[in-house]
């Protein structure tokens, strides 16, 4: 494994290991770049995850403290975890499900197909589904997603049998095992999905695409990687033209050193993206680096998500075989009809039956609850993940006193629902009780958010640099050696998982880092 | 924070709260539900009880996969009270 010094000012440095961070550092390796890549978490593998879901939350999950605000009912039940990611080498992309959808033609122009909906900060992206097909693409063979280049499709398990016959039933036609990035056969060096369910905990069997054993072990097979894990950032810095520098970060030990830089990237995930640029504040930069916008921190978007749970009257054993082991996709076509704007896609999900105790309904407890928990082997679950709208004040913002283990401001999460946000939930909710009750269920049950696993928008691309913080290409309009390359730079939502668009954008990113380094540009 | 918080509720129930018939601890419990002794308790005994693998066999939970090899050749797909979709939009196994 490479190890460059740090006063090495010719390196790119890439904050994160995630889906935007970890490919990043493969593309710009294998382009012959020296990268190093700081990690907050440890390392973990297949052999080190667990089957057991409380002991893989404490494992991986971010669990810094961070407070919440707003109208979201995440503030009351959750209100130090607004959101569940990871703090691991490989970042969420160890704990997501695999789902991997293309954002459609019109999510990438929201402000012209919705127009200006009250209460929002819509905007159209500065880039189209044209700009990035070919990515796409790219992505797609990458991480091995079924459904596309003769992959097969996972086979469906039982929850996905009830989803597909209820589905079928209301008249919904689009229903299959999804396009998961997850080995439907061996591929790229890893396994076939041994259907273990767990997809949460960090895959055992590496049949589901991450980082952790895919981009990284072959960025550092180049020789051109420095990872360099249990390692924090506290600060970006910058020289008096306004050029970023290095990075400011405690290593394992705690102890603060400056990794010097010619380009860094930020792929945090949204919260802590922009709490670092925040952080990041100097005279040069008062309100944050690459803040000149006023937009570092701000439209903060979470998909508006819910799930619903049927209970029947004979076993269905959800929690065997893959979380996200079918989708119904007619719900997010574009349809003016339903009385909001933006889509939302159906997606099998399952918890094991300590999570079910914990998320079915925060905070419940008693006889009613508990009856309701034991017919957890009678129980299919589905999750409902749709475009949330853009807000202004829905926002990463530093708090005013409380501070982390290193003496910075500790993040806050504000988000209030929009009613666009709402109406498509409550219809969400409707439609897949009706889905359950088609195949005989004796009873649904409408669950509010998790914490967040999926977080956008902080810092968002824009045409204007009024209206964001990066260009089409990520780069922030402020400081053109800083990139943005994680999910945080989504102008809107889309009503798709957003892993297999944040590959993309970092696969692009890498070309267009190589081509203006080429041309001496930055 | 515990001590105090069964004492309260043995007060409460004037006599031992545990010797009550279940509707009188219930309603006790009731009152004092936003308490930080009842969260504290409650959200202790959710992740304990439905954490315990003794208390998942009652439920029907199976747990880990990974020591014999997933669900893959367990039950995975064995519902058969619906129909199987059809192959397009539900692949066999490889």
């Amino acid at each position: 494994m490479a190890r460059f010094d740090n006063n090495d000012d010719s390196v790119v440095l890439i904050i994160g290991s995630g889906a935007g961070g970890g490919t990043l550092a493969n593309e710009l390796c294998h382009k012959g770049f020296k990268v190093v890549m700081l990690e907050a978490g440890q390392r973990q593998s297949p052999a080190t995850f667990h089957n057991d879901e409380w002991f893989a939350f404490k494992q991986l999950a971010w669990l810094d403290k961070r407070t919440s605000s707003g109208s979201w009912r995440v503030a009351k039940d959750f209100p130090n975890l607004p959101a569940w990611t990871c703090k691991t080498v490989g970042g969420t992309t160890v704990h997501w499900a695999g789902a991997s959808l293309r954002f459609q033609e019109h999510e990438f122009k929201a402000r012209t197909t919705y127009s200006n909906i009250s209460g929002t900060n819509l905007l159209d992206w500065p880039i189209g589904l044209a700009d990035l097909a070919p990515y796409y693409a790219r992505a797609e063979d990458k991480m091995g997603v079924t459904r596309t280049n003769d992959i097969p499709g996972l086979p469906g398990n039982n929850n996905f049998k009830i989803m597909y016959n209820g589905a079928t039933s209301v008249g919904y036609k689009t229903v299959h095992t999804g396009r998961m990035a997850i080995n439907s056969r061996p591929r790229d060096r890893r396994s076939s999905c041994w259907q273990m369910g767990f997809c949460f905990q960090g895959c055992k069997s590496g049949a589901k695409w991450s980082t952790l054993y895919t981009e990284i072990p072959k960025a550092e097979a180049t020789g051109k990687l420095d990872l360099r894990p249990g390692s924090q950032a506290l600060q970006i810095q910058h020289d008096d033209n306004g050029k970023a520098t290095g990075v400011l970060y405690a290593d394992k030990d705690g102890k603060h050193i400056v990794q010097k830089a010619r380009i860094v990237c930020v792929a945090c995930n949204s919260i802590e993206s922009a709490r670092l640029l925040l952080n990041s504040a100097s005279s040069k930069f008062p309100h944050g680096l690459a803040n000149s916008s006023g937009q570092v921190g701000r439209n903060y978007m979470r998909h508006t998500s819910g799930s619903v749970y049927g209970i029947f009257d004979k076993p269905v054993h959800m929690y065997r075989g893959t979380v996200m082991a079918g989708i119904i996709t007619d719900e997010a076509e574009l349809n003016t009809k339903r009385g909001f704007a933006g889509g939302f896609e159906m997606e099998t999900i399952s918890l094991g039956l300590p999570f079910a105790a914990a998320f079915l309904n925060p905070g419940a407890w008693g006889r009613d609850y508990a009856s309701v928990l034991e017919q957890y082997p009678n129980m299919a679950g589905m999750w409902i993940v749709g475009e949330d709208m853009p807000q202004a004040t829905n926002a990463v913002t530093l708090h005013p006193t409380e501070k982390d283990q290193f003496g910075l401001p500790i993040p806050n999460v504000h988000y209030d629902d929009h009613p666009n946000d709402i109406a498509m939930r409550e219809y969400g909710y409707k439609r897949g009780a009706a889905i359950y009750e088609a195949v005989g269920a004796i009873k649904t049950i409408a669950v509010p958010p998790y914490p967040s696993t999926h977080n956008m928008g902080t810092c968002r691309m824009s045409e204007r640099p009024g209206d964001g913080v990066c260009n089409k290409w990520g780069q922030t309009h402020d400081v053109k050696n800083l990139f943005i390359s994680d999910g945080s730079q989504f102008t809107t939502s889309g009503g798709e998982n957003p892993t297999l668009t944040i590959v993309t954008l970092a696969i692009r990113q890498a070309d267009h880092i190589a081509a203006e380094n080429t041309r001496q540009n930055l | 924070m515990i001590r105090a918080g069964v004492a309260n509720l043995d007060r409460s129930a004037k006599g031992k709260f545990i010797v009550q018939p279940a509707g009188d601890q219930v309603a006790e419990l009731k009152k004092i539900e936003h308490t930080p002794f009842f969260e504290k308790v409650r959200s202790t005994e959710m992740v304990s009880l439905y954490g315990n693998e003794e208390v998942w066999k009652a439920f029907g939970y199976q747990g880990a996969s990974y020591r014999f090899g997933g669900y893959l050749h367990h039950g995975f797909n064995d519902l058969n009270w619906l129909p199987d979709p059809p192959e397009a939009a539900n692949p066999k196994p490889a």
